[in-house]
C-alpha cells in the first residue's frame, strides 16, 4: 500500500505537500476519488454584520479502490462529516471534485447509501416500513419491495422485529435497521457517518463485526467516519487521519491485518493491531496538542 | 396511563381474583372520581352545602335532560349549535391547514415576514371583536360562523407551521440522500412528521370553537345551546340551564374524543411517555 498526502493549502509549506501517491497518478480502479476538494462555509456575523469564511476542507485528495473498507479518523470538527456529505452529494464542494466510478458527483443518488449516527428512522414506520421507504423510488412493485426489505432485515438479524417501531427497538437494533435500509438500496458504496457512536461498547463490537462480515460478503466499498482509534483499526483496510482547520488528509495508514484474523477474538492483542493503533494515536495526538495550543 | 398500568399490573398480580372483580376495579379506577363527585353533589343540599334552587342536584338535572331530549327541544338546539361549530371549525381547518403547510414548508421567508403580524392579530381577544363582526356581517348565522372560524384558524395555522418547521433535519437529510424529490419529501416526511403538532392545533381549535359558539349565541341568537342557557337563566328555569351547561361540556368531550380517535387512526401506534 502506498502512502499519500493531501495537497497543501495556498500558503502551505509542508514538505509532504503534493506528494501524491503513484497509484493516484496512474488512475487505477478507484470507486471513490476526491481531487483537491475544498469546502468553505460563509457564516454571517452577529447582527448581520460581515461574513466570516470558514474553511472546513482544503485540498483534500483521496482515492479509495473498489471493495476497500476505508475509515476516516479525526477529532470532532475536523470536517470529516462535511467530506462525507460532499461524497453523498448532499452539499457541493467549493473547490475540486469528487468522482464515483470516474463520474463527478452531481447530487444525491442511490448509487451511494448513507448510514447516520442518529439512525434517521421514520418514527411512524415499522422496521419493515423504514426499509421499504428507501426502496419506493427504486422498485415499483409493492410485493417485491417487501421481499427485499424482509431479506435485508433478516440479514442484519432482525427477522423477528419486522413489525416493531423504532421506539420499540434498542439503539443497536435501530442502527441495524438503518444498515439494512442502506444495504437494501443495493448500491456499491456505503457511506457511514459515525454510525456506532451512540450505542454502548458491547453492542458496538457486535455491530462492527457484523458490518465487517456483511460489507465483505457483499463486496461493498465503505467510507466510514469515526473519531475512535480502536474502531478505525478494527474495521479499516486503510485509515485516513484527518487534521482540522482546514480539514485535510494528514496521513493514510494501512492496516496489515487479514480479514480472517480480524474475526478472531485476540486480534486486538496482536502485534500489528497494537502497532497501527499506536501510529494513529501519535498522529491524533499531534493535532490535539495543536488544537490545545491554538486555543 | 402510567398509573393505570401500575394499578393494572397490581390487579393482575392478584391472580386469584376473578375477571368480574378486575373489571369492577378497573371501572372504579376510571370513573370513581366522577361517581364520588356526583354523589357528593346529590347529597350536598341535605347537608346544607348548596341551595338546590340555584344548583339543582344531578338527579333533577338528569330528569330534565331526559324530558328535553324526548320533546326535541334539546336536540333542536344541539343541532343548531353543532351546525355552527361544524361550519366555523371546518372552514378554519380547511383554510388554516393548507396555509400552514405552505407557510411552513414552501414560503419560509414570507412566514418569517408575516409571523409577527399574525401573532399580533391572533392575540386580539375574540370577544372584543364581536361588535366588529356584528357591524360588518349583522347578527345572522354568518357572523357567528365567522367568529368561530376566526378563533379556530390560529391554533391550526401556528401548530401546522411549527410542526413542519420542526421536521427532524436528519430525516430530511436521509430522504435527500435517497435522491427523493422536494415534493415527495415534503409529503412523505415533513407532513407526516408534522401530524402530531397538527392534531394538537386541531384539538385546541375544537375547544375554542365551543367557547366562541356559546359566546356568540349568548350575545345575539334566537336558537342554540348558548341561547337556551341564557334564556333559562333569565326565566329562572335552573334545571333547564344546567342541562344546557352539561350538554355543552359533554359535546366538547365527545368532539375531543372523536379527534383523538381520528389521530390514533391516522398516526398509528405511539410511544407512551411516563414521567
Amino acid at each position: 500500500m502506498s502512502i499519500e498526502y493531501g495537497g497543501d493549502g495556498a500558503g502551505g509549506a509542508s514538505p509532504q505537500a503534493f506528494a501524491f501517491s503513484q497509484d493516484c497518478e496512474a488512475g487505477g480502479d478507484y470507486k471513490i476519488r476526491a481531487v483537491g476538494v475544498g469546502k468553505t462555509f460563509s457564516v454571517r456575523g452577529k447582527r448581520g454584520k460581515g461574513v466570516t469564511q470558514t474553511e472546513a476542507l482544503d485540498g483534500l485528495t483521496l482515492s479509495i479502490p473498489r471493495g476497500e473498507f476505508h475509515v476516516i479518523l479525526g477529532p470532532s470538527g475536523c470536517g470529516k462529516s462535511t467530506f462525507l456529505d460532499l461524497v453523498a452529494g448532499l452539499a457541493k464542494a467549493t473547490a475540486g471534485e469528487i468522482l464515483i466510478d470516474g463520474k463527478p458527483v452531481a447530487g444525491p443518488g442511490t448509487d451511494r447509501a448513507m448510514v447516520f449516527q442518529q439512525y434517521a428512522l421514520l418514527p411512524w414506520k415499522t422496521a419493515l416500513g423504514n426499509v421499504e421507504f428507501a426502496l419506493e423510488g427504486l422498485e415499483r412493485d409493492r410485493r417485491r419491495r417487501r421481499e427485499t426489505a424482509t431479506k435485508y432485515l433478516e440479514l442484519v438479524g432482525l427477522g423477528e422485529f419486522l413489525g416493531h417501531h423504532p421506539f420499540e427497538l434498542s439503539g443497536g437494533m435501530k442502527q441495524r435497521v438503518a444498515i439494512a435500509r442502506a444495504l437494501a438500496i443495493g448500491s456499491d458504496v456505503l457511506l457511514m457517518d459515525e454510525p456506532f457512536a451512540a450505542v454502548d461498547a458491547l453492542t458496538r463490537e457486535v455491530l462492527q463485526r457484523d458490518l465487517l462480515r456483511i460489507a465483505r460478503e457483499a463486496g461493498k466499498t465503505v467510507l466510514f467516519i469515526t473519531h475512535s482509534i480502536d474502531e478505525a483499526v478494527f474495521l479499516a483496510d486503510r485509515v485516513s487521519v484527518m487534521s482540522p482547520r482546514p480539514g485535510r488528509i494528514k496521513e493514510i495508514v494501512p492496516v496489515p491485518i487479514s480479514r480472517g484474523d480480524r474475526m478472531r477474538g485476540d486480534v486486538k492483542a496482536s502485534e500489528p493491531y497494537a502497532r497501527v493503533r499506536h501510529r494513529l494515536w501519535e498522529l491524533m495526538r499531534e493535532d490535539a496538542a495543536q488544537i490545545a495550543a491554538s486555543g | 396511563m402510567e398509573l393505570s398500568a401500575r394499578i393494572e399490573s397490581k390487579i393482575s398480580g392478584m391472580g386469584a381474583l376473578g375477571i368480574p372483580v378486575r373489571l369492577g376495579l378497573r371501572f372504579a379506577h376510571m370513573f370513581g372520581a366522577i361517581i364520588a363527585f356526583l354523589t357528593l353533589w346529590e347529597f350536598a343540599p341535605a347537608l346544607g352545602l348548596i341551595d338546590p334552587v340555584i344548583i339543582p342536584v344531578p338527579s333533577v338535572i338528569f330528569d330534565k335532560f331526559v324530558e328535553l331530549s324526548l320533546n326535541g327541544v334539546l336536540l333542536n338546539n344541539v343541532a343548531v349549535s353543532m351546525r355552527r361549530v361544524a361550519a366555523g371549525f371546518g372552514l378554519a381547518v380547511c383554510v388554516a391547514l393548507p396555509l400552514g403547510f405552505l407557510l411552513g414548508g414552501w414560503f419560509k421567508a414570507l412566514e418569517t415576514a408575516v409571523n409577527p403580524l399574525l401573532q399580533l392579530v391572533s392575540q386580539a381577544n375574540p370577544f372584543t371583536l364581536f361588535p366588529v363582526f356584528i357591524t360588518l356581517l349583522g347578527i345572522g348565522e354568518i357572523s357567528k360562523v365567522s367568529i368561530i372560524f376566526w378563533v379556530c384558524q390560529w391554533p391550526v395555522l401556528f401548530n401546522t407551521v411549527t410542526g413542519i418547521r420542526n421536521a427532524d433535519p436528519v430525516l430530511v437529510k436521509m430522504s435527500r440522500s435517497l435522491g427523493m424529490g422536494r415534493f415527495q419529501m415534503f409529503y412523505k416526511v415533513m407532513l407526516r412528521g408534522a401530524l402530531p403538532s397538527v392534531f394538537t392545533g386541531i384539538r385546541m381549535s375544537a375547544v375554542f370553537a365551543f367557547f366562541m359558539l356559546i359566546g356568540a349565541e349568548m350575545i345575539g341568537a334566537s336558537s342554540g345551546l348558548g341561547y337556551m342557557i341564557l334564556q333559562a337563566q333569565a326565566t329562572f328555569q335552573m334545571p333547564r340551564m344546567w342541562v344546557g351547561i352539561v350538554t355543552v361540556a359533554l359535546l366538547g368531550m365527545a368532539v375531543n374524543l372523536a379527534i383523538l380517535l381520528l389521530e390514533r387512526k391516522v398516526s398509528g401506534r405511539k410511544e407512551e411517555i411516563s414521567i
